[in-house]
């Protein structure tokens, strides 16, 4: 009988020799569901988590997720729509149309139905006013580009299909970027591809169609051999934007497709339906390398994220510049903030006048930047504690 | 530290300790009528000691002083042997003993002396052996087996045939190498896996934990689990058939002829197994609308979702395996040279993702393999006491995913018109067809009865196609993967078995070959990569006095990076040529403790403290999902450490219980950043389970219901703490995963000697709420009846 005291005795030992703990949560200094939220991602594949966390400000102080914030991991991607107070989501996976809202730490579906049509996380998306919703998006195979246009009250869907001209010989594939809403027409970028490894349609296209509340009829294409890639999707990261007068201007980020073409701005003039010939801009001329990113901060002003090409050694390559789009000409390169490792995702908000960019620096430099739209200096503002793969997205809402 | 250096440093220590003394000896060989008998334990009652017979069925005992002794010999289904001897100064006394067969040996409880798998138990090795003749009249299979035993867990989607991960002390997936009578499992295609794998093919399994022997030559990170078949030279015949719940039936035969006289051999081995798996799912989201023609649903405004139980409604399972093998055995030239010859198939319709609330309804994995190999065995080959066997074979396995319904299904079985598939967006039939060529050979000399040396060499060469049936006919660039590992063990027995040493160093040769695109030539460049890595290791066990050992093992374990993970694939993972194996230093410290009282009562104890310090995991960072990029790198380090325990006890053939318990805490040390620690840092992995338990319990009687019969009940309870579904620690609310308590009760009538079999079965008799990853549910209550038909002559 001794025997069997002893072993289980030293069984004992080592359970509590091994379950000692040093887990500590440390309050944060900010702990709220405020108007700003980032989502920050966790661990590494396959355990990698999506968490989002609310602050009230985003310049000053820290937050991290020590007892704070929310796992969204299958419930939501960082590829999100951001709109007064909700997110809107497609779960291809469940089949469904969702509005989420953030708070007390939770993250609560508000509302919700069954919904099948457009390739979500391929789409892109734009308002025609605060209520409707026009999301785009190619179907499962890429072979064409579909649409709904969602009441985001009653959650009624308009589905469609872009009567695009038939994918040319010796391509096999489709996608669409910058979408925008003017004066009652939907601007858009798009691409053919081929099969891997072939390259994609080396020339930039355009598409204009018609908008009413019952559907999209096209109006035209056009495509320009300046550049190519159809831009970023807005669900990712911003490229294009319909400014006070009601111009639309597209960005291309041929980085994906053809690297030795430049990144070039295109502007539809207020109610025109084809490219303003007299307007381009290359804007890797004046950042040296290809961008990814546009986001207007008012003035004609933008920001531009590129990748810079000369940066070598490290996986933080991005860099920010401030640029004039109606004088085509550079405003400054952002040089004081940390180098980014990110690329397509949405990193900059604008509110009121006031500009935010989330850095992923190198090491546990993690920080919300202000930028200051005169004398465009940044300064640093709420630190992202606690060391983590990614900062996904800021959005105000 | 030269690790040369220190291995002759430590064997010629022991070898000197070992022949300092010189007394009298006892040599002998156990018999029975058909020949000599392995691993079988002779005791030598006065000095408490005991040691198994080699595979020539010889023993020693050395360094004895003079005087009268007892020897005992007991074996699983003999009688027990008491033999007197008497030891002059110098004498060296050589002895065979004949054992007799029991009359009651196939009975379900009969331990008298020290099985093959008690012998292993008492190994150096941290190892988990368990006969599955207990369970040759359940409807189990050898996961379930395995997932009671210490230290093991395994995790279901659920059904018959749902894909599963096979952890050993908290490493899982590639990290755990399966093998079939020491030759990898893989060669007998993706149906031959072990939630598959009939209980009556199987004699015994073996789980080894951390510290590998060499004789299973793999790079094995994390343990191996080797199943050994019946390699008995009867003639036997084993038929069962099962049916139960949800539609499923299991077939399995497993039967061998020999013709004593020519010692032509020819072999049977095959099963099927079949089921709807259409249990229920609980609380579960399904749609409705006006607009439902048939099970058509054409979203609308009066569309809505709904919450309901429901039966699943694609998740059918069959598989089937056969397997013919013929040869000689017991000839001058070879103890055994066999071909054989086997093929499997499976076909699954696929119902969810990794999560429940991921509905699918219409796509399908199904696949075959078949398989040839040639094995040869022959012991004191040249020379007396060199043993060699070898074996090589060829497979080609094929394994097909159909991903083609513009259909979105929920769980009422309705679906919507899609324009996307069900799995990914893109349509596909993916089809994965590896040919497969796996060599290995095995010798050992036993030196003398207190030294001997194994080496053991594996081959082994996969060729990866994978392609879109839907764009390409075939792969253009294939992953080659060649592997040559070699293992040395020697093995010292000294004080009359009382210390037994297993010192070993296994070689790990990898090449890897891929044909990739380069997108910066924009050509096809042939591209090859090799490494070498060198590990090794110790298993000791000495026994502190009769029945009371203590033991302690450790390995520097390698895994191997895989063609698809150092190459990358060009579209969407990106090469990385720096990627290294992954490794871990796997220690582990236990004692066990062994007693029969009254030759009646048998207590078995164990205990064990595990840690693992594994370093370099391969894992795939995500890039950025929405430019689903991801390298392959060296970036994890995990460390796990643990303790487990089991206690046994047997009364007669009456009564036998089973309890035992196991806790484990993973910790990531991993980081993304160089500078920096993660998040996770120094936090418990999520989704894993860290405390688990199983109790058995059964009694049974003899002649209870007329002469030659038997009458057992069986109960298992199998226990699982609740575990965080989230890191521990971040944000506000951590999900967790429930504690789970699955009672399994059966109760079985044999009759005529256990020839004829009849068993009722209960699984999950609350049916109470049970699931594994991400709280995907598995099945209720279900009930099975089985029948089988045993038969053995000699």
């Amino acid at each position: 009988m001794k025997i069997i005291l002893k072993s289980i005795s030293f069984l004992l030992l080592l359970t509590v020799l091994f379950s000692c703990s040093k887990d500590k949560t440390l309050p944060d200094d900010q702990t709220t569901d405020g108007n700003y939220v980032l989502w920050l991602q966790v661990g590494s594949w396959p355990n990698t988590s999506q968490y989002v966390v609310g602050v009230n400000s985003v310049d000053e102080g820290s937050v991290s997720l020590s007892g704070n914030g929310r796992e969204v991991t299958g419930r939501a991607d960082y590829g999100i729509i951001p709109h007064k107070g909700y997110y809107y989501y497609i779960n291809e996976e469940e089949g469904s149309f969702v509005k989420f809202e953030l708070k007390n730490n939770n993250w609560t579906p508000v509302k919700e139905a069954p919904y099948v049509h457009v390739n979500f996380a391929s789409a892109t998306y734009t308002w025609a006013n605060d209520n409707t919703l026009i999301i785009a998006g190619p179907n499962g195979d890429y072979t064409k580009i579909l649409y709904s246009i969602v009441d985001i009250e009653t959650f009624k869907f308009v589905n469609g299909e872009l009567a695009l001209p038939a994918i040319p010989t010796g391509y096999s594939g489709i996608s669409i970027g910058n979408l925008e809403f003017s004066n009652g027409n939907v601007y858009f970028g798009f691409n053919y591809t081929k099969d891997w490894p072939d390259p994609s349609y080396d020339k930039a296209l355009f598409g204009v169609a018609k908008y009413s509340s019952t559907g999209l009829v096209m109006i035209g294409t056009e495509e320009d051999a300046a550049s190519a890639g159809p831009g970023s999707s807005r669900l990712w990261t911003a490229s294009s934007n319909v400014d006070v007068n009601g111009d639309v201007y597209m960005l291309t980020t041929p980085q994906m497709v053809n690297k030795a073409l430049p990144s070039v701005v295109y502007k539809y003039k207020n109610g025109t339906t084809s490219l303003d010939q007299s307007y381009k801009f290359n804007v890797s001329n004046i950042t040296g390398s290809n961008a990814v990113g546009l986001w207007f901060i008012g003035g004609g002003k933008a920001i531009v994220k590129y990748n810079n090409l000369s940066v070598t050694g490290t996986t933080h390559t991005y860099e920010y510049a401030v640029i004039d789009l109606y004088n085509k000409t550079l405003v400054k390169k952002l040089t004081d903030l940390p180098r980014d490792n990110s690329d397509y995702i949405q990193t900059v908000i604008v509110e009121d006048g006031k500009v935010y960019l989330a850095i992923n620096g190198e090491g546990a430099n993690d920080y919300v930047w202000n930028l200051n739209t005169t004398t465009y200096e940044v300064t640093q503002g709420i630190n992202i504690k606690g060391d983590f793969d990614y900062i996904l997205r800021i959005d105000v809402l | 530290m030269n690790i040369k250096l220190l291995l002759i440093t430590v064997l010629s220590f022991f070898s000197f300790v070992a022949t300092a003394q010189n007394t009298a000896k006892i040599l002998g060989q156990i018999r029975d009528r058909h020949g000599v008998m392995v691993q079988v334990s002779v005791q030598l009652k006065e000095l408490a000691q005991s040691t198994p017979t080699d595979k020539d069925g010889k023993f020693a005992f050395s360094n004895i002083k003079a005087g009268d002794y007892t020897l005992l010999v007991s074996h699983i289904g003999y009688q027990p042997l008491q033999q007197k001897v008497s030891l002059k100064t110098g004498e060296v006394l050589n002895l065979t003993l004949l054992l007799e067969e029991s009359t009651t040996e196939m009975q379900t409880v009969t331990v008298t002396g020290k099985t093959k798998t008690q012998e292993l138990k008492e190994s150096g090795f941290a190892v988990n052996a368990i006969e599955t003749k207990q369970f040759a009249n359940t409807n189990t299979n050898l996961s379930q087996i395995l997932n009671k035993s210490t230290g093991v867990k395994v995790r279901e989607k659920g059904g018959v045939g749902g894909d599963f991960d096979f952890s050993v002390n908290g490493l899982s997936g590639k990290q755990i190498k399966f093998f079939i009578d020491g030759i990898p499992l893989e060669i007998l295609g993706t149906a031959m896996s072990f939630n598959n794998i009939p209980v009556n093919l199987a004699e015994s399994i073996e789980v080894y934990k951390g510290v590998v022997p060499v004789s299973l030559g793999s790079d094995a990170l994390g343990g191996a689990v080797n199943i050994i078949t019946n390699r008995s030279t009867k003639n036997y015949v084993d038929f069962s058939t099962s049916y139960g719940s949800f539609n499923t039936n299991k077939n399995a035969l497993s039967t061998q002829l020999v013709n004593k006289k020519t010692g032509l051999t020819f072999r049977l081995n095959g099963f099927t197994n079949y089921s709807d798996n259409n249990y229920k799912m609980i609380g579960v989201r399904g749609i409705t609308g006006d607009n439902i023609v048939g099970n058509k649903i054409t979203i609308d405004e009066t569309s809505k979702f709904i919450t309901l139980d429901a039966e699943r409604f694609h998740n059918r399972y069959k598989s089937a395996f056969g397997q013919a093998e013929v040869g000689i055995s017991n000839k001058p030239y070879a103890d055994a040279l066999f071909v054989n010859f086997s093929y499997t198939g499976f076909d699954q319709q696929l119902q969810t993702g990794t999560d429940q609330r991921n509905v699918y309804g219409m796509a399908t994995r199904d696949g075959h393999s078949i398989n040839t190999g040639i094995r040869y065995s022959k012991n004191n080959l040249f020379v007396e006491g060199l043993n060699a066997n070898t074996y090589w074979g060829y497979s080609k396995d094929i394994s097909i995913v159909t991903d083609t319904a513009r259909r979105k299904y929920y769980w009422n079985n309705v679906y919507a018109y899609n324009e996307s598939a069900e799995i990914s967006s893109l349509f596909s039939i993916n089809n994965l067809i590896r040919p497969h060529i796996i060599g290995r050979t095995n010798i050992s000399y036993n030196i003398n009865h207190e030294h001997s040396l194994n080496l053991n060499y594996v081959f082994d060469r996969v060729e990866n196609n994978s392609f879109n049936e839907l764009i390409t006919s075939s792969d253009d660039n294939p992953g080659i993967v060649r592997k040559n590992i070699l293992g040395f063990a020697y093995q010292q027995d000294l004080f009359s078995n009382k210390l037994s040493n297993v010192l070993f160093s296994k070689y790990y040769g990898l090449g890897l070959k891929l044909n990739k695109y380069s997108s910066d030539n924009a050509v096809y460049e042939n591209i090859r990569s090799s490494d070498n890595s060198l590990g090794y290791g110790l298993s000791s066990r000495y026994y502190l006095v009769k029945d009371l050992g203590l033991k302690f093992s450790f390995e520097k374990a390698y895994r191997l990076q895989e063609a698809g993970e150092m190459f990358g694939d060009g579209v969407n993972t990106v090469a990385n040529l720096d990627l290294k194996p992954e490794h871990s230093y796997n220690f582990n410290l236990g004692t066990f403790y062994s007693k029969t009282l009254n030759k009646n009562h048998q207590l078995f104890i164990e205990a064990n403290g595990f840690l693992r310090y594994a370093k370099d995991f391969i894992y795939a960072k995500v890039y950025q999902s929405n430019t689903p990029r991801t390298i392959y790198e060296n970036l994890d380090k995990i460390n796990i450490s643990g303790a487990e325990a089991e206690v046994r006890y047997n009364y007669k053939d009456f009564l036998n219980a089973t309890v035992n318990a196991s806790y484990q805490k993973s910790i990531s040390f991993s980081s993304a950043n160089t500078s920096s620690n993660e998040n996770t840092y120094n936090k418990k992995l999520p989704n894993q389970p860290w405390f688990f338990g199983n109790a058995d319990f059964g009694i049974g009687k003899n002649d209870l219901i007329g002469k030659d019969s038997r009458v057992q009940f069986n109960w298992s309870i199998n226990y699982i703490h609740w575990y965080y579904r989230t890191w521990e620690g971040l944000g506000a609310v951590i999900d967790e995963i429930p504690t789970q308590t699955i009672h399994n009760a059966s109760l079985t009538y044999s009759f005529q000697k256990s020839k004829y079999n009849i068993s009722l079965e209960c699984n999950n008799l609350t049916n109470q709420l049970a699931y594994d990853n991400f709280k995907l549910q598995k099945e209720g209550r279900a009930y099975y009846v089985k029948l089988r038909y045993f038969i053995s002559k000699n």
